[in-house]
């Protein structure tokens, strides 16, 4: 057998998009699901989480409104009171500068620790008193440390509820800057160094609003992550599952070939098997005729010559014509016992309800008109109906019963039987005599053609009757076998597979 | 008196001896005409060729024809002999070797009106010519002459 022929995968991208739409109705559908509710979840965070953050804002913002309400109220009052006359304006800066920024210490600096606001409040504080310049009320930066040297990241501040860059400044930035007081600011980027990737600055804002931002950092971080590790499953179960598809899909036009080539060598062997039976045919056509006409000559001749010249022989000669006539008789038997045969295995197989009695009944009637001297006691059994093929059964029986008829020529009290025995489940039919029978040492060779298990003088014969009846059973999907005893007779057994159904 | 002809179509001289060897034992013929192949028997019938002076209404009794013949072979003429209004009601007997099953019925598709297997023993084959002879020169009635 050749190779099984291998086929070179290539993308498909219908068989992907057909295995992915499978896929999904499969039992990666649960993942799919599960990504996709994560993806939702997701989402519905973000939307969530933007308006909450709003909200924070919000909150923050009214923190920061309330704080500056209040310094600026403060220095409302304060301003008033200079206005009044009360205080003087640095009186009042001071008085300003220590409600917000704490008192001094001992050592000029402020305590800050005991600060009402905290830096970035400062800022949204001096972000609020740019806006709110009122002229006679000037609001300059607060004596912070350094602090005049964030005025553009005060300016960027005021915008800072408007875009929500995370460049600019945190509160946390801003606070831990403080803690070094004196040194220089650190640039726009180098703010970056304390930001972590998640860390989304929404604005100065409280201690309060960090630890906001930090617990939903935490949650969306977590949700991230797991939609990551169910996307990267998902991902990875669709692939393989599409690479198991591919590999079935493949498989089974591999299968497709294999059986679309098995169909061509059946056809193939067919076709072969046809020209071989037709040769078969022309051959057993021209044995008909071109063996049997010089036959008929050698035995006409010799008749001829008998007839013809009879005074003109004696009787060693005309004994010598008779043998040449027995010869052609002989060979003219063998003929047709091998046509017989060739034909037991040509031809098509007709099933069709057979009466084996009956048909057992038209034989042993024959063989009786034949040798109407004999007396042979016949017992046929009733109704062994089969499925098989009429013309080829007549041989069989004609062959098994005629074998019986002719074994028991030396009895006088001849008996024949045709029945049916239940074996196993099968309808096991048989003809059995009480004639002659043969040694079973030699079961072997008895139905093998032209072997003979007797001599020619005892019983005639071609020794081809029985082979051409085992093809016959054969095409039928049968067994045939026998036993028998020198003296006591023989059985012959035989069933005929699917169609020997006992009705 | 009728004249009872019989045309033999046989290629094989030792079955055409011993074919003629029992016919003139019966006595039954007046005349047996042989011929050797399917084109002669197709020519006398048709008074052609060789038999061109014949009198082509002088039709045979009976025409013992048989399968295997070199030339045109003996279905062939038999389909050729059906074909024609003057042979169409020819009495055909198929007088062959074989015994074949498709040649039966080829035989009898075509428009024969008899098959007889040659059997090999001489005895029984000069029993059956004589029989064919008797039946069909003296039992049958032939299809009447134009």
């Amino acid at each position: 057998m050749k190779g099984i022929p291998k086929k070179i995968s290539k993308f498909d991208l219908r068989l992907f998009l057909t295995t992915l739409k499978s896929s999904i109705t499969h039992f990666s559908l649960i993942l799919t699901l599960l990504f996709s509710l994560t993806a939702i979840l997701i989402f519905t965070y973000f939307i969530t989480y933007e308006s909450a953050k709003e909200q924070i804002l919000d909150v923050g913002g009214e923190m920061f409104t309330k704080v500056v309400k209040d310094v600026i109220g403060f220095m409302e009052m304060m301003d008033t009171r200079v206005k009044a006359g009360e205080i003087t304006l640095a009186e009042a800066q001071e008085l300003v500068r220590t409600y917000v920024n704490g008192p001094k210490k001992p050592d000029g600096n402020r305590d800050i620790t005991k600060s009402k606001m905290s830096v970035d409040d400062y800022m949204y504080v001096w972000a609020s008193s740019y806006k709110h310049d009122r002229g006679t009320l000037t609001m300059h930066p607060f004596n912070v440390e350094g602090a005049n040297k964030w005025n553009y990241q005060v300016k960027g501040h005021y915008t800072i509820r408007e875009s929500w860059s995370n460049l600019n400044y945190t509160g946390r930035v801003f606070r831990q800057l403080w803690k070094n007081p004196g040194e220089p600011v650190y640039t726009f980027i180098a703010y970056q160094q304390y930001f972590e990737p998640w860390d989304w600055i929404v604005g100065c804002g409280g201690r309060e609003r960090i630890i906001y931002e930090r617990r939903l950092e935490g949650l969306r971080r977590k949700f991230l992550i797991v939609a990551a590790i169910f996307l990267l499953i998902s991902v990875i179960h669709v692939h393989s599952f599409t690479r198991v598809e591919i590999a079935r899909r493949q498989r089974e036009e591999e299968v497709r070939d294999l059986n679309r080539e098995l169909e061509q060598r059946v056809k193939e062997r067919t076709a072969q098997l046809e020209a071989t039976n037709k040769e078969l045919d022309a051959f057993a056509y021209s044995v008909s005729h071109d063996l049997r006409a010089p036959l008929r000559a050698i035995d006409g001749f010799s008749s001829a010559l008998l007839e013809d010249y009879k005074d003109k022989l004696e009787k060693e000669g005309k004994t010598y014509l008779r043998y040449l006539q027995e010869g052609s008789h002989e060979m003219s038997g063998l003929i047709d016992g091998l046509l017989k045969l060739s034909r037991s295995t040509r031809g098509e197989l007709s099933q069709e309800r057979t009466d084996l009695s009956a048909m057992a009944a038209t034989v042993t009637e024959e063989l009786r008109k034949a040798e109407p001297g004999r007396q042979v006691a016949i017992q046929i059994a009733p109704e062994a109906e089969v499925f098989a093929d009429p013309r080829l059964l007549k041989a069989v029986m004609e062959n098994l019963l005629g074998n019986a008829w002719k074994f028991t020529g030396q009895r006088i009290d001849a008996r024949i039987e045709f029945g049916v025995e239940q074996q196993e489940g099968e309808a096991v039919y048989f003809v059995r005599d009480n004639g002659a029978g043969f040694d079973m040492a030699y079961i072997d060779k008895l139905f093998l053609p032209f072997h003979r298990l007797h001599k020619a003088e005892e019983f005639p014969g071609t020794g081809i009757g029985l082979a051409t009846v085992l093809r016959i059973i054969q095409r039928h999907g049968g067994r045939i076998w026998a036993q028998a005893a020198i003296g006591e007779g023989a059985t012959f057994y035989f069933t005929l597979g699917e169609g020997g159904k006992h009705s | 008196m009728k004249s009872r002809i019989i045309l033999l179509v046989e290629d094989n001289p030792k079955d055409e001896f011993l074919t003629l060897r029992a016919l003139n034992k019966c006595r039954l013929a007046n005349e047996i005409i042989v011929v050797r192949d399917g084109v002669e028997a197709l020519d006398y019938l048709f008074a052609k060729g060789d038999y061109a002076g014949r009198n082509a209404n002088d039709l045979p009794t009976v025409m013992l024809l048989d399968l295997k013949l070199p030339k045109i072979d003996g279905l062939e003429v038999l389909r050729q002999i059906r074909a024609d209004e003057r042979t169409h009601r020819l009495p055909v007997v198929i007088l062959t070797s074989s015994d074949e099953e498709k040649d039966i019925i080829a035989g009898y598709e075509l428009g024969a009106n008899s098959y007889v297997r040659k059997p090999v023993a001489f005895d029984e084959f000069t029993k059956a010519v004589a029989e064919l002879g008797r039946y069909w020169l003296i039992t049958n009635e032939p299809p009447p002459r134009k």
